[in-house]
C-alpha cells in the first residue's frame, strides 16, 4: 500500500511525466512527436491564414505564404513531414508579419488622428479661454 | 539531404521576398529588436509580446548555424525567417507602444474636454452676474466674439489651404529634378529626395559640381517655401566597417547641408545625420543593391 502511495506521488513529479513520453517517443523513432508538431504548425498557420482573409490581407507575404502553405499540405500527403513542417513554419511566420504590418498601419493612423484631435481641442480650450478674458475685463470695467 | 537544399534554392529564387530586415546582420537586427523592447518594457500593463520571445529564439538559432555553415544556403534562408520574425516583433511591441500612446491621448482629450466644460460653465457664470441693462451689451459683444471666433477659424482654413497649395506646388518642383541620378517619392515622412553616391567622389565627402548643380535648383525650392523642414541622411552600403561608413555618411550629409546653407536655406530648418548602412533599401548582397543603398536622402517633412 505504500509502495502504491509512492509510486503516486513519484508520478506526480512532470519529469518522470518527460521522461516517460520521452522514451515512448524515442522507441517510436520520433515521426508522432514529428507528425504531432507538424499538425500543430499547420493548425497555426492555417488560423493565421484565415485571420488574414477575415481582414482582407492579400499582399506579396500573402502570396508567398499561400503557396508555401499549399506545397505543405502536398509534402504531407506524400508523408514528408520534416519538410512539410518547416513550409508551415515559414508560412506562418509571413502570415503573421502581414496581419502585425497591416494592425500596425491602423494603429499609426488611429495614433495621428486621436493626437490630430487632441491639437483641435487645445486650439478650441485657447479660444474659450481668450472669450472668458475678454468677457472678465469687460465686467471689471 | 541534396534536394532539400536545390528546394530551398529554389524557393529563395523564385520567390525573393522583400522583407524590411533583409539585409540587415544578426548583430544589428538583435540590436534593433532590443532598443524598441527596451521602450517597451518601461510600458506598465502591456499586452505580451508572442513575437518577441519568437524572434529571439530564431536570432540564437541563426547565429549558431552561421558559425557552423555560414554559406549555405538553409543558413540564408534560416537567416532571412529570423529577419521576418524579428520585423514581426518590432512591429508588434511598436503598436502595442503607440497603442499605449493613445490611451495617453485619449486621457489628455478628457481633460481637455473637462476643461472647455468648466471654462463653459465660468462664462456662464460671468454672463449672470451682468446687469439685466448689460445683458444687451453682452449679446452684442458674444456676437463679436462669435465673429471673431468665424473670422479666426476661417483664416486658420485659409492658411490649411495655402499651405496645402504651396506644398502641392513645391512637391511639383521636386519631381521636376527626377532624373537617373535623383529619386524623387512620397512616404509617410514626407517628399523624399534620393541622390546616388555617384554624385559624390568615391569615399569622400566633397560633392562633384553636378551634384551642386542640383542641390542648388533644391535650394532654389527651399528659398521660396519656408515651410518644410528638411532632414540630410547620408547613407552607405555594408562594404568596410560600421565605424568607417558612420563617419562616411555623417560627413556627406553634413556637405550637402553646409552647401544648402551657403545657398541660403536657414539652418534651423536642417538636420544633418549619418545612417551608415543601418537603412538599406535594396539588398546588400548584390552590387546594383549596393549602389541603391549608397545614397543622401533629402526628407522634406510636410
Amino acid at each position: 500500500m505504500r509502495q502504491t502511495m509512492n509510486l503516486e506521488a513519484e508520478m506526480s513529479r512532470p519529469f518522470l511525466w518527460i521522461a516517460l513520453l520521452s522514451l515512448v517517443l524515442s522507441a517510436c523513432g520520433g515521426s508522432p512527436y514529428i507528425a504531432f508538431k507538424t499538425h500543430e504548425s499547420q493548425t497555426r498557420a492555417a488560423t493565421h491564414q484565415l485571420e488574414n482573409r477575415q481582414n482582407e490581407i492579400e499582399n506579396e507575404l500573402t502570396l508567398k505564404a499561400d503557396s508555401l502553405f499549399t506545397r505543405a499540405g502536398q509534402l504531407l500527403q506524400k508523408e514528408e513531414t520534416d519538410q512539410a513542417l518547416n513550409l508551415y513554419d515559414r508560412a506562418d511566420l509571413l502570415y503573421r508579419l502581414a496581419l502585425v504590418r497591416k494592425h500596425n498601419e491602423l494603429i499609426a493612423n488611429e495614433l495621428s488622428y486621436t493626437s490630430g484631435q487632441l491639437d483641435e481641442l487645445k486650439a478650441e480650450l485657447d479660444l474659450y479661454k481668450k472669450v472668458l478674458n475678454r468677457l472678465q475685463t469687460e465686467k471689471a470695467k | 539531404m541534396k534536394h532539400i537544399a536545390l528546394l530551398l534554392l529554389v524557393t529563395l529564387l523564385i520567390f525573393p521576398l522583400q522583407a524590411q530586415y533583409d539585409s540587415l546582420t544578426v548583430a544589428q537586427a538583435r540590436l534593433r529588436l532590443n532598443e524598441v523592447h527596451q521602450q517597451y518594457a518601461q510600458l506598465k500593463n502591456t499586452p505580451v509580446s508572442d513575437m518577441y520571445p519568437v524572434a529571439e529564439a530564431r536570432l540564437d538559432y541563426v547565429e549558431s548555424l552561421l558559425r557552423l555553415e555560414p554559406d549555405s544556403p538553409e543558413t540564408l534562408q534560416k537567416k532571412q525567417y529570423a529577419m521576418i520574425a524579428v520585423e514581426a516583433a518590432v512591429l508588434q511591441m511598436q503598436a502595442i507602444i503607440d497603442q499605449m500612446r493613445i490611451e495617453e491621448l485619449q486621457i489628455q482629450i478628457q481633460g481637455v474636454l473637462g476643461e472647455l466644460k468648466a471654462i463653459n460653465d465660468e462664462i456662464a457664470t460671468v454672463e449672470r452676474g451682468y446687469s439685466d441693462q448689460l445683458q444687451n451689451e453682452l449679446a452684442s459683444e458674444r456676437e463679436k466674439l462669435q465673429q471673431m471666433i468665424d473670422e479666426e477659424r476661417q483664416r486658420a482654413d485659409e492658411q490649411a489651404r495655402e499651405l496645402e497649395r504651396q506644398k502641392e506646388e513645391y512637391n511639383r518642383r521636386f519631381q521636376e529634378l527626377q532624373s537617373e541620378l535623383i529619386s524623387v517619392k512620397q512616404d509617410a515622412r514626407g517628399t523624399i529626395i534620393s541622390m546616388s553616391d555617384i554624385l559624390f567622389a568615391t569615399n569622400q565627402s566633397d560633392l562633384t559640381p553636378e551634384l551642386k548643380t542640383s542641390l542648388a535648383r533644391i535650394a532654389g525650392i527651399l528659398l521660396v517655401y519656408k515651410r518644410p523642414n528638411i532632414i540630410i541622411e547620408g547613407h552607405t552600403d555594408n562594404t568596410g566597417t560600421e565605424e568607417y561608413n558612420q563617419k562616411l555618411s555623417e560627413a556627406r550629409a553634413k556637405s550637402v547641408m553646409n552647401f544648402l546653407i551657403e545657398q541660403g536655406v536657414g539652418r534651423d530648418r536642417l538636420t544633418a545625420v549619418g545612417h551608415s548602412f543601418r537603412k538599406p533599401i535594396a539588398d546588400n548582397d548584390t552590387p546594383e543593391g549596393r549602389s541603391k543603398n549608397r545614397r543622401v536622402d533629402l526628407v522634406i517633412q510636410d
